[in-house]
């Protein structure tokens, strides 16, 4: 367990989202058991704080829902990303690469300075 | 993580709060689970759960607040998919039976827009109050007699003597104001005019509730006489001939040879008295265009019985109608007291002026409107089994839908969709018929139709059209819904085509197409024989030859309605129409030229009693009422009146002192039978005897239906009149002399006007006028009906042969000849219209009765007419069956019996 989780920027959780359901679709508890594990526990997320994001992101049209069974015989509600989701999914990608490199290109500067 | 469903949920309806709560469970409970499995404890592990998912009700709250405009928003676009979708799928449909849609869409258009036309009329004659503000309180004050007396019922103008003592002592009428036409010759930039105007008392326009649009109303004060003599004028004039001139108030313009100030413009469409809006007495123009003041002299307050004024009355506020009678009853019975002579006999009544507006036409309207309403009927009738005959024809196609998941009522609604999309477009098609059939109507409407200028399709009708095709439309939807309910969709895939007809709603069709039949068999004899009376008119030869003659009013100016300035004047009026005839008679291409008070056939027309010297005077109650006009000497030629006997008159019969007379042939037989009337003399209303000079032709004087009245003719020196008709023969066309007469009348004088110029043949023409309107209404009532029935005979016909389609298969692969297919459906059409036409013949000859005031030398039960509606009717009806026959005809047996 890491000792101080990261806070979460403004709109990353929607990112976190589609990034999860770029491989097919999951329902809610799914999809914070991905990120918990891709992110080995590091990102700091109120787990409820997922479902108004997924409503609003439904309501956008970026996701689809449809109801199914989950594995253990349960009515699960399983979220797909649709045409506009990818979309937007592509577009928040290329936005972070180009957040992460210049921030690392700063920091690398105030490295460089402080050494 | 397992991507693997099993299988997909149907879709179920549940609200968004259960599922969302049933979302949030699965995950808190999964949770717990994951929890348990590294160990917790189960109470425990709940607690962990709910704390790392974070306040519960908060996200709850907003996922949920999201959800509901989500909602809404589905639901709009599904019911959008769907209706885009029915739409799609109806246009198609109706694109695929284009004939089909043509005949359905038509036939509501025609139905809907007849219906609207007429209420249109309705509406605007009998519905709307007159538009004026307080056009449903205003009534109309006449003089009549008491009871018993000779006049007792006809309405009578009032005298100002009258008119003075009842505005002055009524206690229940709020304003009381009297106005008489006057003719008005407006002289502006050396042009001349004649102008339909009104002289008004004061208080006459606030009795209406009326204000100028600009300047002022009249006053008591321009009632003075020796006031400044003042017009109001109407806004059509103001813009036709001031162009709309804000300065024209203050302005002086010429009237009748006198300077009028104007001071003030009426509003728009304000034209009160308008003609035909007033039946008392007073001969009122069809829109009045300027109003003066009316100046009643003391010598016409002396002469009580002289009766030429109109009255309008304001009633007080909650006053009731029998207590004004009361009151005009009390005032009345003291004039009575007080002028025992002038007076006797005569009172005074009163009625709401927008009911005795159209007293006349009003059962004749709800007559038509009622007539209307059933076509409109027949039309709606038409089309649903029309409709019928469609789903028939469709009953797989609706069986396979429902089976491969249409839901019952996604088929309703697409049903609906279909219906109102027919009744919509047939609404939409409604109004452009509505339209062209309201100024049509109006185009052939005859002139003594009232408040005409009142009608317009406006929002109240528009509002009971859009209903009526809603209503239509749902109508058609439920009728089909019921009859595809009826036949069960999961039966009409079994049986296919073959359905399950139910024999007493077909009877019901065939009934409805009897009484369709007969309907129209009724209104075509009805057509028929109105059709006839209107030819038989035309053809009747009114004593008189129109060809090559033109007529044209030359009213004179005059100021005075002061009884002994208006005679005292009476000589220039002679020496000014023979100053004119004789200058026309002198120009080229002139034939003979004329002038007569009263020109036949026009609606003006006086008689009189008279005496023949030698013969005992008349019995009391018995009438000799002889028609007489004064007339020049030309005016017998210019007519193409023969002289039988004796002489006509002569310039040297200008003179007064020539007290000669001519009589009509109908005259001379009534009064010297077998006698020859030459050297009688007779008397008549003006004294002194007057001596028989000729004998002439005989002429319909006031209708053409009616045997030629007895007539006499004075020349007009002994009976002048200021408002001559001038009748011109000439050749070539008679209009073309039109510029002549103009061209003399401003040499003479060119204060004169010329108005209503038309050629002779226009005035024959008007005069028939309302036996054409009726008979052109009721043909195309008539032709209306038929070519609905027709149809309706088409519909059922088809919908049998579409349910049958199986039942000729088999009949023709057993063998039957086409031929004998064809003769059973024909057989089918005939023996339905066979019985509408025999039930419609009774009726016909039931209703002839009816019609027999109104026929002129035809049988109401002429049986040419009712012979050749019945040949007509057959002849249609078979045609209207062959169509399916041949369908019928050409069923292919094989697949007929493979649509099992």
């Amino acid at each position: 367990m890491p000792k101080d989780p990261i806070e979460l920027l403004q709109g990353t959780l929607d990112f976190l989202i589609l990034e999860a359901l770029a491989g097919g679709s999951m329902h809610g508890f799914e999809i914070s058991r991905w990120i918990r594990q891709t992110s080995d526990d590091a990102l700091a997320i109120e787990e409820g704080a997922l479902y108004p994001a997924l409503h609003r992101m439904e309501r956008r049209g970026w996701l689809s829902a449809e109801w199914a069974l989950t594995e253990n015989n349960r009515k699960g509600k399983y979220y797909a990303l649709t045409r506009a989701g990818r979309a937007a999914l592509r577009q928040h990608e290329a936005g972070w690469e180009r957040y992460v490199s210049v921030v690392a290109k700063i920091l690398a500067a105030a490295k460089g300075r402080a050494a | 993580m397992s991507r693997r469903r099993l299988f997909r949920l149907a879709s179920r309806r549940s609200t968004s709060v259960e599922d969302l709560d049933e979302e949030l469970r699965l995950h808190l409970d999964l949770r717990v689970a994951e929890l348990v499995s590294e160990g917790w404890e189960p109470e425990a592990a709940r607690a962990e759960a709910l704390r790392r998912f974070g306040d519960l009700e908060r996200h709850r709250r907003v996922a949920q607040g999201i959800d509901r405009g989500k909602d809404g928003e589905a639901r709009r676009r599904d019911w959008w998919d769907g209706f885009r979708q029915d739409l799609q799928f109806a246009l198609r449909a109706f694109g695929r039976q284009p004939g089909f849609t043509a005949v359905a869409v038509l036939t509501l258009a025609f139905g809907i827009g007849a219906t609207t036309a007429i209420l249109s009329i309705v509406n605007g004659v009998l519905v709307r109050p007159l538009p004026y503000p307080n056009g449903d309180r205003v009534v109309q004050v006449w003089q009549t007699g008491i009871q018993g007396s000779r006049a007792e019922g006809v309405m009578l103008p009032v005298s100002a003597a009258n008119f003075v003592d009842l505005r002055q002592q009524s206690t229940t009428l709020e304003r009381l104001a009297a106005f008489r036409n006057w003719d008005y010759t407006l002289s502006e930039d050396g042009e001349t005019t004649l102008l339909a105007g009104a002289r008004v008392a004061a208080g006459f326009f606030e009795a209406l509730g009326v204000e100028p649009a600009r300047g002022r109303t009249l006053t008591a004060a321009d009632e003075l006489v020796g006031a400044e003599p003042v017009a109001l004028i109407g806004d059509g004039l103001w813009r036709r001939r001031f162009g709309a001139d804000p300065a024209v108030v203050g302005r002086t313009i010429s009237l009748n040879r006198t300077s009028f100030r104007v001071v003030g413009v009426m509003p728009r469409g304000f034209q009160f008295p308008r003609g035909a809006e007033l039946p008392a007495g007073l001969r009122f123009g069809a829109h009045t265009e300027i109003w003066t003041p009316l100046v009643i002299t003391p010598g016409e307050l002396e002469a009580r019985g002289m009766l030429n004024l109109a009255l309008i009355g304001l009633p007080k506020p909650g006053v009731t109608d029998g207590a004004v009678a009361g009151d005009l009853e009390t005032v009345m019975s003291r004039i009575r007291e007080s002028y025992p002579r002038e007076a006797a006999n005569t009172t005074a009544r009163h009625g709401a002026l927008g009911d005795l507006a159209v007293a006349g036409v009003r059962p004749a309207l709800l007559v038509l409107l009622g007539a209307v309403g059933f076509l409109l009927l027949i039309a709606c009738v038409n089309v649903s089994n029309l409709l019928l005959t469609r789903t028939a024809a469709r009953y797989r196609e609706l069986a396979v839908r429902s089976a491969l998941g249409a839901g019952r009522r996604r088929l309703l609604r697409l049903f609906v969709t279909e219906n109102l999309l027919l009744a919509i477009a047939g609404g939409a098609l409604g109004v452009v018929v509505a339209i062209a059939g309201k100024n049509a109507l109006l185009a052939v409407a005859p002139a003594s139709l009232p408040r005409v200028d009142d009608v317009a399709v406006d929002w109240r009708v528009l509002g009971g059209i859009f209903l009526v095709v809603l209503l239509v439309g749902l109508g058609f939807g439920a009728l089909v819904v019921a009859e595809a309910r009826q036949g069960d969709l999961v039966e009409g895939l079994r049986e296919g085509s073959k359905g399950s007809g139910n024999r007493a709603k077909s009877r019901l069709r065939q009934g409805l197409v009897v009484l369709e039949v007969a309907v129209s068999v009724i209104l075509l004899a009805g057509a028929g024989l109105l059709g006839r009376t209107f030819l038989n008119l035309r053809s009747v030869s009114p004593g008189l030859v129109t060809e090559g003659a033109m007529t044209a009013r030359i009213p004179l100016p005059l100021m005075t309605s002061n009884f002994r300035e208006f005679m005292a004047l009476a000589p220039s009026w002679g020496r000014f129409y023979n100053q004119l005839l004789d200058d026309l008679a002198q120009r080229p291409g002139v034939e003979a030229v004329g002038v007569i008070s009263s020109l036949p056939l026009s609606g003006a027309w006086e008689s009189t009693q008279i005496l023949v010297e030698g013969q005992p005077p008349p019995e009391p109650g018995e009438s000799r009422d002889v028609y007489f006009a004064g007339a020049s000497e030309g005016l017998f030629d210019a007519l193409g009146i023969p002289l039988v006997r004796g002489r006509g008159f002569t310039t040297a019969d200008r003179d007064s002192s020539a007290r000669v007379v001519l009589v009509s042939e109908a005259m001379a037989r009534a009064f010297w039978p077998g006698q020859d009337p030459l050297g009688e003399r007779i008397r008549a209303f003006f004294g002194g005897p007057l001596e028989v000079i000729g004998v002439v032709g005989d002429v319909r004087y006031r209708e053409i239906g009616v045997p030629p009245p007895p007539a006499m003719y004075f020349p007009i020196s002994i009976y002048p009149t200021p408002n001559m008709s001038l009748v011109l023969r000439a050749a070539g066309d008679p209009l073309a002399q039109v510029g002549t007469v103009r061209e003399a009348l401003r040499v003479i004088d060119p204060a004169v006007p010329i108005s209503d110029a038309r050629p002779m043949k226009d005035v024959l023409a008007a005069s028939l006028a309302q036996e054409r309107f009726s008979a052109l209404l009721i043909g195309g009532f008539a032709l209306a009906a038929m070519g609905l029935a027709v149809l309706g005979l088409y519909g059922v016909i088809s919908f049998g042969v579409a349910r049958r389609n199986r039942e000729i298969g088999v009949r023709l692969a057993l063998g039957a000849a086409p031929r004998t297919v064809v003769a059973m459906v024909l057989r089918e059409g005939v023996t339905m219209a066979g019985l509408g036409l025999l039930l419609g013949l009774v009726g016909a000859l039931a209703l002839g009765r009816l019609l027999s005031s109104l026929v002129y030398q035809v049988s109401p039960s002429d049986p040419l007419t009712l012979g050749a509606v019945a040949v007509v009717l057959l002849a249609v009806a078979v045609v209207a069956s062959l169509v399916p026959a041949r369908r019928a005809m050409r069923v292919d047996p094989v697949s007929a019996l493979r649509q099992d």
